[in-house]
């Protein structure tokens, strides 16, 4: 027996949810005491998955800022994913998007600094694995570990803490390397803006010969291309190789 | 001294450093929530292959929603077949419960005990039984309130069994907290169950909050009680594989298989026939 509708019993779940993303609502339909236990399980669950990801961040925000935020992402967010470890990101999605109601007392490093938090998460979990990498080469292209990320933030958030909370971006933008090496160990680096170029015009065309690149980037910073400047360029990526950055697929997309 | 093969322990991360890949165990196989370890990389992927390529493993899931009213994701139950094959896991079970509406609420929230809900549930539990083509248990799940029935918690369980033609996880310590939390006879659920729908047993530890209200946490030692209730389970239903679930408060490995040991004594013991 086929069915295509939605079946009547519906209505008394979707009572139950409500109720559970909505504890300030009166509901009649259920004894207080028992409805509690679901909002009061229900809660804990979903704020023990997202604090693990965030220990700084939670750290520099008031108890109540945070668990009004917990509550408005059960009320006014839809998670999509199955997998348990996918709550902190979709937390994030949460604060960014339009349903969450606005506030006025956002750190103003917040999406930045959760974010370069989460980040840890992602890529000690992500399914993919480094595959020993290629020597890289001045005529040839390089493709990076889909391990290996560029994150430019205007607040330095690997310094931020409870007590350094910067109130205005920086100057100059914070550059960070991460990625995960072949012992699985998550390295943040620090780049320099020409170092943070290179990184994201190989990542943009990983099938482009870095010496193009690296000529690319002389005009940019106006410098010469000559081969001492090629030999630094090239000596920047063997660096990169050398700490697992790379991978293996030369000339083409992986 | 003979062995019945049929004890379990829930496997968590801790027990990743607990236990060395290959030692001997004290139990037969492990379980864990596929949600937890599926798609995934790195060090923890690689140390979870270390264990499934040398132990037996179940797997528990926690976000199907089989009594979920919106389309089965089906992509997930794919994910999940990719994942058994993937570590050679052939057993997969899940709730009799619902736990999102149009989006995942991360727990469990018990389905109102309708024919509409039999009918629905069953027909989901067929589809994932298509697709995974391997053993697949549902279980009954505790709950704290009531939220609909025109049948009993007794009623609606095996009713789903017939109509979807599958097999129960039966969630020995889940019985005994409904019972208190709806006051009714733990014993007399137990033997109102079909036995030969009975595949598989779960038992574990609670919190009794009330007179009326216990919570299902699997935070504590196993219960005199619900001791009892799996003598009456072995004589009702013969010997299934049982598996001792702990989540929180995780005491050392030594003190799991004190009571995983216990486990195995009452199925060689044959002491359950006199229980009943």
């Amino acid at each position: 027996m086929l069915q295509h509708n939605p079946p009547a019993y519906a209505e008394h779940l979707l009572k139950l949810t409500h109720a559970i993303r909505n504890p300030e609502e009166v509901s009649l339909e259920i004894e207080p005491r028992r409805l509690e236990v679901y909002q009061r399980l229900f809660f804990n669950n979903i704020n023990n998955f997202v604090s693990s990801a965030f220990p700084v961040f939670k750290q520099i925000v008031s108890d109540e800022w945070w668990l009004n935020e917990i509550r408005g992402f059960m009320s006014n967010y839809r998670c999509q994913s199955p997998r348990f470890y996918d709550i902190a990101e979709q937390f994030l999605d949460y604060l960014q998007s339009d349903v969450r109601p606005s506030t006025e007392q956002d750190p103003p490093f917040m999406h930045e600094l959760m974010r370069y938090e989460w980040l840890e998460l992602f890529l000690e979990l992500a399914d993919a694995e480094f595959d020993g990498g290629e020597t890289p080469q001045l005529n040839y292209g390089i493709n990076l570990s889909p391990l290996s990320l560029l994150e430019a933030y205007s607040y330095p958030v690997h310094l931020i803490n409870r007590d350094n909370q910067p109130t205005e971006p920086s100057l100059h933008p914070t550059f960070l390397l991460v990625y995960r090496n072949r012992n699985d160990k998550i390295v943040f680096e620090h780049l320099n803006p020409f170092s943070a170029h290179l990184f994201a015009l190989i990542s943009d065309q990983p099938e482009t010969a870095l010496e193009n690149h690296l000529q690319q980037i002389a005009i940019q910073f106006g410098l010469e291309p000559n081969q001492h400047f090629l030999n630094q360029g090239l000596s920047l990526v063997q660096g990169w190789h050398d700490r697992d950055v790379l991978s293996r697929a030369r000339g083409e997309s992986s | 001294m003979k062995t019945t093969d049929q004890v379990g322990l829930g496997f968590r991360r801790e027990h990743l450093k607990a236990i060395t890949p290959g030692e001997k165990v004290s139990v037969d196989f492990f379980e864990v929530a596929p949600e937890n370890w599926m798609n995934i990389g790195g060090r923890l992927a690689k140390n979870f292959r270390e264990f499934t390529e040398r132990y037996r493993f179940y797997t528990h899931g926690l976000s199907l929603s089989l009594g979920s009213p919106a389309p089965l994701d089906m992509d997930f139950v794919k994910q999940i077949k990719r994942f058994l094959d993937d570590h050679k896991i052939d057993v997969y079970s899940e709730h009799l419960s619902a736990c999102s509406d149009d989006g995942h609420l991360y727990d469990l929230m018990p389905i109102p005990f309708t024919e509409d809900a039999v009918y629905w549930v069953a027909e989901r539990i067929k589809q994932v039984m298509d697709c995974l083509e391997r053993p697949f248990y549902v279980e009954n799940v505790s709950y704290y309130a009531q939220i609909h029935q025109q049948m009993s918690e007794l009623e609606f369980t095996q009713a789903i069994l017939d109509e979807a033609n599958c097999q129960l996880l039966l969630d020995v310590n889940n019985v005994y907290v409904n019972s208190v939390n709806h006051r009714y006879d733990a014993k007399a659920f137990i033997q109102g169950i079909d036995p030969d729908r009975i595949g598989y047993l779960h038992i574990a530890g609670h919190h009794q909050e009330a007179e009326d209200l216990i919570i299902d946490t699997h935070g504590a030692a196993v219960s005199d009680p619900v001791w009892q209730l799996l003598h009456v389970v072995y004589h009702h239903a013969g010997l299934k594989p049982t598996l001792l679930e702990r989540d929180f408060n995780l005491p050392p490995l030594a003190d799991l298989y004190k009571e995983t040991d216990i486990i195995k004594s009452i199925q060689l013991s044959g002491g359950y026939h006199a229980a009943a």
